[in-house]
């Protein structure tokens, strides 16, 4: 089957999620619907004199000693089996196409930086020089390995066996989306038939809390945990930051057939547009983002008319979701106000570089079920955002075409447009 | 021997860039990856396999490699490009990293544009190794096949050729 340009049409035949709401789909979307909030105070290291002490941590993947890059690797290989044993496809340890993985940035951590330090005896006062001196004299694999961008992508690929290269990827907060363009984009030129496409970020670490601390992005609000991201409410003061990986097998659609398997759904458009205005901030007229969601509408082909859902990228700062409000009325106009949209960060909290590709399933699943996930934490509205946000309870409603959006700092927007099987 | 490389390419499609009436080089052929898990003969697997696809029999190719020197992958990678010398598949193998030092993740891009040069000034780079594996080249290359076997992983293979 051929899209309206005659590219192969791409099918979605298998996922696989943690998250801070459980293990697996089936866990995470039973929480998103029924409004629960993973979001908890933090408890893997003292939060002491920290100005935020919660997250969406995904604890019960947590080994002590982890870094971030072992258990974002650890939550990428479940997702990643998951899905692969969704789709049914390969054989254990053959996936038959490419990796595409959305990652966090390869650094040494503290606790690593510390024995490094610890390691060499003291030389002088310049603690650079003694980690210098003691990374000359331990020649250590293991902080070798875990400072190389491509670690988390490799020990993947290693465990299910993608053909190729393993791609490492980021795009900021729109990573998980660019992942998957990456995947739609391979099988759109006819390079591969399937591709895995995985967005994993397991960062929950004192040192990112504090980055995006100084961003002035997180929320500054403790108390009580589960209530503090509030997407779209005239109280919400900044994100909450949350663990979380996703897995999406992508199939040209006449292979998945062929084969028998289940299509979840088609990404049917797929577009990108960079905004150069801030590090944080988007274009104040919306352009770019504005630009990102009509290319994707167009790129799929349909009208914008045919959009009946909106998986926000809501991400409860006061500049995105008031951002992302004026320029969906840009693209929708009027129409707007009656195109529910809602977003999942509401009770996930924002998984960074994973997001764009769990919100994909989550948007998927919406059209399976037939369910629209709530914004939970919606008490104040916010009159510049007359929005539908199903506010805090899930609603039931057939949905066609969803519009999902990633918008990440350093202005990186990707979306994508994800319909149901075709008849 | 590290060296620090920035390449940066232009990579077009031939009918926007006789549009708008640009010189193109050379042409992109075709680029293969993998990343092998390192065992005794993989680097020489990997690449045997790429090359042999990018290389059309009777064709044979300059190769500049990106062997970085490190051991087992270049020895791998050296023993393999003899055996496709002996077999007429590739006339003849510049080590870039000679001059350039090992590139790491701008090996390729930089190798690729050298190779692109090499097709449009219709010449080939002087042989620089002392023990004679690098032999001259009298004619203007035409297909120049691109090696990268990194220090500890990843296997890659790229061919530029000249536009016909």
């Amino acid at each position: 089957m051929k899209d309206h340009r005659g590219r192969p049409v791409v099918a979605v035949t298998g996922y696989g999620m943690v998250s801070s709401l459980g293990q697996g789909v089936a866990d995470s979307w039973k929480g998103l619907t029924a409004g629960h909030s993973g979001v908890r105070k933090i408890t893997r290291f003292p939060t002491d004199k920290m100005r935020t002490t919660i997250a969406g941590a995904i604890d019960y993947l947590w080994q002590d000693d982890d870094t971030a890059m072992d258990i974002t690797m650890r939550a990428g290989i479940l997702a990643a089996e998951e899905a692969i044993a969704d789709a049914n496809i390969g054989t254990p340890g053959d996936f038959p196409g490419p990796l595409f993985a959305a990652l966090p940035p390869a650094e040494m951590e503290w606790p690593y930086r510390r024995r490094l330090h610890d390691a060499a005896p003291p030389s002088g006062d310049d603690a650079y020089d003694r980690m210098i001196a003691a990374a000359r004299r331990e020649n250590d694999d293991y902080g070798f390995r875990h400072s190389l961008l491509g670690f988390i992508a490799e020990g993947i690929h290693e465990k299910i066996g993608t053909r190729g290269a393993p791609i490492s990827l980021t795009t900021a907060c729109a990573s998980g989306a660019t992942a998957i363009q990456l995947s739609v984009e391979a099988i759109r030129r006819g390079d591969t038939e399937a591709a895995i496409s995985i967005g994993a970020d397991c960062s929950v670490n004192p040192e990112m809390m504090i980055r995006f601390g100084l961003l002035s992005a997180l929320s500054g609000t403790n108390e009580p945990p589960e209530q503090v991201s509030r997407p779209f409410a005239k109280d919400r003061d900044g994100f909450v930051i949350a663990e979380g990986a996703a897995a999406l097998v992508l199939e040209d659609y006449d292979h998945a057939v062929a084969r028998g398997a289940k299509i979840h759904g088609i990404i049917r458009g797929i577009a990108e547009k960079a905004d150069d205005f801030h590090r944080t901030r988007s274009k104040p007229d919306g352009s770019a983002i504005i630009g990102a969601m009509r290319a994707t509408v167009e790129d799929s082909g349909l009208a914008p008319d045919a959009i009946d859902y909106v998986n926000a990228h809501g991400t409860s700062t006061p500049e995105n979701d008031k951002m992302e409000a004026m320029s969906l009325e840009a693209v929708f106009g009027e129409r707007m106000r009656h195109v529910p949209i809602s977003s999942n960060k509401s009770m996930i909290g924002h998984t960074l570089t994973a997001a764009g590709a769990i919100e994909a399933i989550f948007s998927i699943k919406t059209i399976e079920a037939g369910i629209l996930p709530p914004t939970i934490n919606y008490k104040t509205p916010d009159p510049a955002i007359p929005l539908d946000v199903v506010p805090n309870v899930a609603r039931e409603a057939q949905v066609s075409a969803v519009l999902s959006n990633s918008f990440g700092f350093g202005g990186q927007n990707a979306c994508l447009v994800i319909t149901g099987e075709p008849a | 021997m590290l060296g620090s490389v920035g390449a940066f390419l232009i990579v077009e499609a031939r009918e926007h860039a006789e549009a708008r009436g640009a010189r193109a080089y050379a042409r992109l052929a075709d680029v293969r990856t993998d990343q092998s898990r390192r065992r005794p003969g993989d680097v020489a697997a990997k690449l045997g396999r790429q090359l042999d696809a990018l290389i059309p029999a009777g064709e044979p190719a300059s190769v500049l490699s990106a062997a970085t020197g490190a051991m087992p992958a270049t020895a791998e990678e050296r023993e393999l490009l003899g055996q496709l010398i002996a077999a007429g598949r590739v006339d003849t193998v510049r080590a870039v990293g000679t001059m350039l030092g090992a590139a790491t993740s701008a090996t390729v891009p930089a190798a690729a544009g050298l190779a692109a040069l090499a097709i449009a000034r219709q010449g080939f780079y002087r042989p620089v190794d002392g023990t004679g594996f690098e032999t001259p080249k009298g004619a203007a290359p035409r297909r120049i096949a691109i090696t990268s076997a990194g220090m500890w992983r990843g296997e890659a293979s790229a061919v530029v050729t000249a536009i016909k």
